[in-house]
């Protein structure tokens, strides 16, 4: 078939939920993947007797029950909920920063209660802000809630806002660390609370309040799961919602240009010369590589340019993947994720995540912890994130990269023993590591960015959100994934996928609606 | 809501905020510049020269090294585009892709030479040949300076890792299996690797022993390096007699090692029993791929009922029928495909690289147990990968 009502370019996690919505609408969809795998960076590799989660820390929005979280009531649509394996997370995280003065060693449970409880006996006194910040988070929570309903952002809705949201109002312009400070949080509970701020890649004096507190809330509440079969389970359950909706995923199949004739857009061209037709298409590519590589140059209009390049690149993913010769309980590791820091202060934690020498954050997780089955019996598997905010790999010449990934990740490991004081080196039976290069090499993402544009406060999620409609100024083209409105991590991208659906579906039937 | 109310600057300011939240962001786009967005970046063309899709070279010199063995330099063909070589690891191969009567079938062949001399712009790859080898056969005869080669990236695993594993590699090589090591000791002797390497190259007799002479002046010029030659059929002095067995890995091995192993399958199998109550521990011990299966049907679990038959392989690739082909129960449906003249991407050949990957959509495949690499949910939603499994009932395959 050449014609479809919606062609998807990329099956990354975004690709995948807007095509499986868009297919269990009835609509016609293609999906074009350049590899031999769905799911971007959801996906898993196999290396001697481990499988590693590629990218994967912990799924948010992904209650217990039957719709509760987003990520989970997407999936009860589309069927899917059920036939993942979940593994539960056991706790929030633990943090543990080192800098002189300040040093902070916390271990966070789930719940609301349990957390604010926990807080009070790591900084005693703290019970009062952090009772005040989590009745301020549920209104954030029943605020984005609304939001998300909202089709535009005209006159009276932004007066509801005001009348029923005034909290969220009062605290939408504002970073992290402006709303804490004004609830006089303790400068400790602070450095305790902001840990998660590497999940969203922006600093706490960067990063949207209302976004940071809505992540958060979700975890504390929802709690946290890991699919059993890795990520790839869930980009395979998504595509095979696809297929078994008529809709097609080609394998193997690059898309080198997005065809358009008279300022519309009518398909695109494949690699190997073939052309596949539609009027609507769903990019999970980054806007950048669609405007300067695949659109025609009279499609992307003035706001399009200047917008992409008011931007700028979020963190650029670093990855150890360790399958240990012994297990999580022989080793003495009691942590399902604990991030790990140099300084406590998330402003000085990101500046020193632009340095290539200098950076020492890892958030790191051991998946057994929370799937006892993942590895063999007497193993366990290790997986060390760090983040980069800085193009300081495109300096490394390729006869260095492998030396340069494994200085930083003989680093990252040093650093984990150090501050956890559990000994890993000795066991290490597989180990990989990915750095940007590796992002590049199989999604080629800009610089090997794994979380799209830049969380920066002007760039939030609020502001982004609002200007949904004047961002889609390419008529016929929308956009899925972390590089679109909600932002990257994997709940964000398959809501923005499933979002990117419903309004392409809409336009579809606006324009029958002028035909007829 | 909450009855508390929150203010952060002030309640008027707070409001105000809110407001201004869209012409801020509308104020810094209106400044940015109006150009087309960069297209490439620094770190995404070092990925591809570190990846590329595929590597054009051509065969600039070909030498002897024995009787039906030959080494071939690769140097790349600007005039196609390539102008590097890949950067490689010591033991990293090249899938090097060959149409041979209209079949166009892969081969993974180990990088003999150093990394060094891939920055000069060089490969080598050295081919033995296999009795009834379908390729390296075709490569010795054909293969001449000015032939031209497409191969893959530099792939595998089968390299040094100072994280993991210890400082001296003990290399059991056997045969042909030379060829990584070959690359190891060089890359050890330039400095390009920091390691020890002591090699028990197991071989029929000296004239068996390839590169004995390279082998024999790396041993004199780095103290690094140790080369023992074990010879099966032949007494030599300063050389053992015999198989590479656990009394002789334990005659030259020090207290902490790392054992390689790379050869033909029947080294494994010999390697694995010696080692059985060595007490090594798995992490220490690592087996470059085997590559195809040559017996399939005497490996454990392969079905009786499917021994001598053929089946038709039905082949879908973008959502159409592709072609429909017959194939043998007792051959990889990788080769199958490449026999019939269809190209899917390959790589190892052994059922680790997932480069094959491929949806059975319908029918059965033997996968030896051994042998399966595949993602916990690939198993589970039919994906296979071709190269290490051999069809049982007439299938459909997605490509």
């Amino acid at each position: 078939m050449d014609k479809w009502d919606i062609i998807i370019i990329g099956a990354g996690n975004g690709g995948l939920a807007a095509a499986a919505t868009a297919a269990t609408a009835g609509k016609t969809v293609l999906v074009l993947e350049k590899h031999n795998v769905p799911g971007g960076f959801a996906t898993s590799f196999v290396r001697g007797r481990f499988e590693f989660e590629a990218s994967l820390h912990e799924l948010c929005g992904f209650g217990k029950n039957e719709g509760e979280g987003g990520t989970r009531k997407l999936f009860d649509e589309l069927g899917i909920s059920n036939r993942i394996a979940w593994a539960d997370v056991p706790e929030a995280y633990r943090v543990i920063s080192t800098s002189s003065g300040n040093p902070v060693d916390a271990a966070m449970p789930f719940g609301v209660e349990a957390y604010i409880d926990k807080m009070e006996k790591y900084v005693p006194g703290s019970r009062p802000s952090m009772e005040k910040l989590f009745a301020l988070a549920k209104d954030v929570s029943d605020a984005t809630a609304f939001m998300g309903t909202i089709e535009k952002y005209d006159f009276e809705v932004i007066k509801t806002i005001l009348k029923e949201h005034l909290n969220f109002v009062r605290t939408a312009p504002y970073s992290v660390n402006d709303v804490l400070a004004a609830l006089e949080v303790p400068k400790k509970a602070q450095d305790i609370f902001t840990a998660y701020w590497c999940y969203l890649g922006a600093d706490c004096g960067n990063l949207s309040f209302i976004h940071y507190m809505s992540m958060v809330y979700s975890y504390l509440t929802l709690g946290a799961v890991v699919p059993k079969g890795r990520s790839h389970d869930m980009s395979l359950a998504l595509a095979s919602v696809v297929e078994k909706n008529s809709g097609e995923i080609w394998y193997n199949s690059t898309v080198t240009k997005i065809l358009s004739d008279g300022g519309k857009i009518t398909g695109v061209e494949l690699a190997d010369g073939k052309k596949v037709y539609s009027g609507h298409i769903i990019c999970n590519c980054s806007p950048n590589t669609a405007y300067a590589r695949l659109l025609d140059a009279d499609m992307v209009p003035q706001s399009a340019l200047k917008r992409a390049n008011a931007r700028k690149f979020g963190a650029r993913g670093f990855n150890v993947f360790l399958g240990l010769n012994r297990s999580a309980q022989e080793l003495g590791i009691k942590d399902y994720s604990v991030f790990i820091y140099g300084t406590s202060d998330s402003r000085e934690q990101f500046r020193h995540m632009c340095d290539l020498d200098g950076n020492d954050g890892q958030a790191t997780v051991c998946l057994n912890l929370a799937d006892s089955d993942c590895s063999p019996e007497g193993t366990c598997i290790l997986y060390m994130t760090s983040l980069f905010f800085d193009d300081v790999w495109a300096k490394v010449r390729p006869e260095n990269y492998v030396k340069t990934k494994r200085a930083v990740a003989a680093k990252m490991i040093a650093d984990y023993e150090a501050k956890t004081g559990v000994k890993i080196k000795e066991h290490i039976e597989e180990i990989e590591i990915a750095a940007p290069m590796t992002y590049a090499r199989y999604t080629d993402a800009p610089q090997g960015t794994i979380y799209g544009y830049l969380a920066e406060d002007w760039d939030g999620v609020v502001p982004r959100t609002m200007m949904e409609d004047a961002d889609n100024d390419i008529a016929g083209l929308r956009f899925a994934g972390g590089w679109g409105t909600q932002l990257s991590g994997y709940s964000s991208a398959f809501t923005s996928g499933h979002d990117a659906a419903v309004q392409t579906i809409k336009d579809i039937e606006k324009e029958v609606g002028t035909n007829e | 809501m909450s009855k508390a109310r929150v203010t952060v600057r002030s309640g008027f300011k707070d409001v105000l905020a809110f407001g201004k939240l869209i012409s801020v962001r509308k104020g810094i786009i209106a400044q940015a510049a109006e150009a087309v967005p960069v297209k490439d970046f620094a770190v995404n063309k070092t990925a591809r020269a570190l990846h590329p899709e595929v590597q054009h070279m051509t065969v600039s010199r070909v030498v002897s090294v024995a009787p039906g063995v030959k080494s071939y330099v690769l140097t790349p063909d600007a005039s196609l585009g390539t102008t590097q070589c890949a950067y490689f690891r010591a033991g990293q191969y090249l899938s090097v892709r060959v149409s041979i009567n209209g079949a166009i079938v892969t081969r993974p062949y180990s990088i003999s030479s150093s990394p060094a001399r891939a920055l000069d712009g060089e490969y080598i790859i050295t081919v033995k040949r296999i009795q009834d080898g379908f390729v390296s056969g075709y490569i010795l005869d054909k293969w001449r300076p000015g032939t031209k080669v497409d191969v893959s990236a530099p792939e595998g695993n089968f390299c040094y890792e100072p994280l993991r594993d210890a400082k001296t590699i003990v290399g059991v090589a056997g045969g042909s299996g030379i060829t990584p090591f070959l690359s190891l000791a060089q890359a050890i002797a330039d400095g390009t690797e920091n390691a020890r390497l002591v090699l028990l190259y197991g071989c029929r007799s000296r004239k068996d022993a390839l590169f004995s002479d390279l082998l024999d002046e790396l041993q004199e010029s780095c103290d690094k390096i140790h080369v023992v030659y074990v010879f099966s059929d032949e007494k030599v002095a300063d050389a053992e007699r015999g198989f590479v067995t656990r009394k002789i890995i334990e005659k030259y091995s020090p207290e902490k090692f790392s054992l390689f192993v790379c050869g033909p399958a029947a080294l494994y199998k010999f390697i694995a029993g010696e080692t059985a109550d060595m007490g090594i521990e798995q992490k220490y011990i690592r087996y470059e791929m085997f590559g195809e299966i040559k017996n399939p049907t005497a490996l454990r679990g392969f079905p009786t009922e499917a021994l001598g038959k053929s089946i038709t392989c039905t082949l879908m690739h973008r959502g159409e029928t592709l072609a429909s082909i017959t194939c043998s129960c007792e051959e990889s449906l990788l080769t199958s495909l490449e026999r019939s003249g269809i190209e899917i991407p390959s790589g190892c050949r052994s059922g680790e690289c997932g480069l094959c990957r491929a949806r059975l959509f319908s029918g059965s495949v033997f996968i030896p147990r051994e042998a399966d690499k595949r993602r916990l949910a690939d198993a589970r939603y039919g994906y296979i990968h071709p190269c290490m499994a051999y069809p049982t009932k007439d299938i459909t395959l997605i490509i």
